[in-house]
């Protein structure tokens, strides 16, 4: 599984300043948020997934890999797209009797954003190390004055390193109880009960274990600080995303 | 030096791990502690590192109490846990070594110096961008090392150093235990395999139900057979012949 895992390569986007690619997200999601009609605007979505598939080719992250990986989210859409259809459900423009077309239309337009808010922290993720976000979340936030920006860099890093581990946790909890017949237990609440409890303590033992070797290694709050100059080219790059940015705001409105 | 003075160690739940324990590790020994499982060997390397602390009695490090020096005590004293998986939390391996230089705030070039010559000093010089998940237990293992060296250690405390290592790994790591001990590194080392290591060791301390029951001079014994009643396995060879070096 390659889901949230730092993939090394020698690419342009790997060499990006790790405060660029930050920033970049942040411009990135703005504009993204804004936009809420995927019926009308389905080539703006489509043109943004072209982008970030161009951007996973050039980070040389495995594709076929990572969509794979990324089935799990889509698991998730059917339930946020019924839930919302009834939540917005109105007379005048229903598909049934109980879903509306703009409810239809607003949650998918949210799982849409939702694929590319994910796909986008994930080649984040991929193409920086924890090292390299934790100082660049630091340096951002060091601007603001009465904000722990250490604090804050040190939690986000530390669930940057957890989440693969979880997800590495899970897969190994599942094969180990298939190897003891599991399939055989046909209730899902069972199964889940079987694969969560083990995976609930087995992560918090990790957990604990981390922060004993954090406290080895004496981690403080005062910390080697590096800071991140922006070049011309992280310039070019932030113009972008903030040319687009604007563009979606524009056509949203 | 450090001494430990009457120490005993209890978990919240009650549950005693260490009792009485009286014991003087001296600077540049290479000492073997063993035990059987549960004996408390690991809550005594978590206190000799200070992230544990005792629940009676001291710990001195060179006649200051530890607890008191806490975060300096551990620049003195690094241990290597059993999982390296768990000790390895940087995503390549400058980042991991580099992590505990950073909490001891070096500045740039001095990290990139130490990281560099430490990744030779355990043979992993070309590992530098490397994915530590992408490494062999052994390679792992060294990089916890290496991880722990960065910080300029006095006593060095490894967990099980050898556990799940296939023969060259054993032998890697051992070959480092020992180059490290020639340096003047004062060396712990926790395990069970005591043919493995035994013939390189200064002393050897046994553990049985968190007490400490014996304390073998090895320069002076040729034979442990007399330990068997402590259920540790006992090697049919001479005390010389305790090695995996051959």
């Amino acid at each position: 599984m390659i889901l949230f895992h730092y993939i090394p390569a020698d690419s342009l986007i790997h060499k990006t300043n790790p405060k660029t690619k930050l920033l970049s997200i942040i411009i990135f999601s703005f504009g993204t948020l804004r936009i809420n009609n995927l019926f009308q605007n389905y080539y703006n979505f489509l043109m943004l997934l072209i982008v970030l598939l161009s951007i996973l080719i050039i980070a040389k992250i495995p594709l076929r890999y990572l969509l794979k990986d990324m089935r799990y989210f889509l698991i998730m859409f059917p339930i946020i797209v019924l839930i919302n259809s009834f939540k917005l459900s109105t007379d005048e423009s229903s598909l049934l009797s109980f879903i509306s077309i703009e409810g239809l239309n607003y949650s998918l337009s949210f799982c849409f954003k939702l694929y590319l808010f994910s796909l986008i922290s994930i080649i984040f993720i991929a193409t920086t190390t924890v090292r390299q976000i934790n100082f660049a979340i630091e340096n951002i936030l060091r601007k603001f004055p009465l904000v722990p920006s250490v604090k804050i860099a040190t939690m986000i890093s530390l669930c940057i390193i957890q989440i693969p581990l979880i997800f590495d946790n899970y897969n190994s909890i599942i094969l180990a109880q298939k190897s003891r017949c599991m399939d055989n237990v046909k209730n899902p609440f069972k199964r889940f009960q079987l694969t969560l409890i083990p995976l609930i303590s087995k992560t918090l033992k990790k957990a604990d274990n981390i922060s004993l070797n954090y406290q080895a290694k004496c981690y403080s709050h005062t910390r080697t600080q590096y800071s991140y100059k922006l070049e011309l080219k992280d310039y070019i790059i932030l113009g972008i995303f903030s040319l687009y940015s604007f563009m979606s705001v524009k056509l949203a409105l | 030096m450090i001494e430990l003075l009457n120490v005993s160690h209890t978990f919240q739940n009650g549950c005693t791990s260490l009792k009485d324990i009286n014991l003087k590790l001296n600077k540049g020994e290479f000492i073997v502690l063993t035990g059987e499982n549960g004996s408390g060997k690991t809550v005594l390397s978590l206190l000799l590192n200070g992230l544990y602390t005792p629940s009676k009695g001291k710990i001195l490090y060179n006649g200051v109490n530890l607890e008191k020096h806490i975060p300096n005590i551990r620049t003195k004293v690094g241990i290597v846990f059993q999982d390296s998986d768990t000790q390895i939390v940087g995503q390549t391996v400058y980042d991991d070594i580099a992590f505990g230089l950073e909490n001891l705030r070096h500045n740039r070039n001095s990290i990139d110096k130490i990281v560099t010559e430490n990744l030779k000093l355990v043979g992993l010089e070309s590992y530098n961008e490397r994915v530590p998940t992408q490494l062999s237990g052994g390679e792992k293992k060294r990089l916890a090392i290496a991880g722990i060296l960065a910080m300029q250690p006095e006593y060095i405390i490894l967990d099980e150093p050898f556990n799940g290592l296939d023969l060259p790994g054993i032998k890697q790591i051992l070959e480092q235990l020992i180059k490290l001990h020639d340096m003047g590194k004062s060396i712990l080392v926790i395990t069970h395999d005591l043919e493995k290591v035994l013939a390189h060791a200064n002393r050897l301390i046994v553990l049985k139900q968190g007490q400490l029951v014996k304390i073998i001079d090895l320069q002076k014994e040729t034979s442990i057979k007399h330990l068997s009643d402590f259920n540790i396995k006992i090697p049919k060879c001479k005390i010389s012949e305790m090695t995996w070096l051959k």
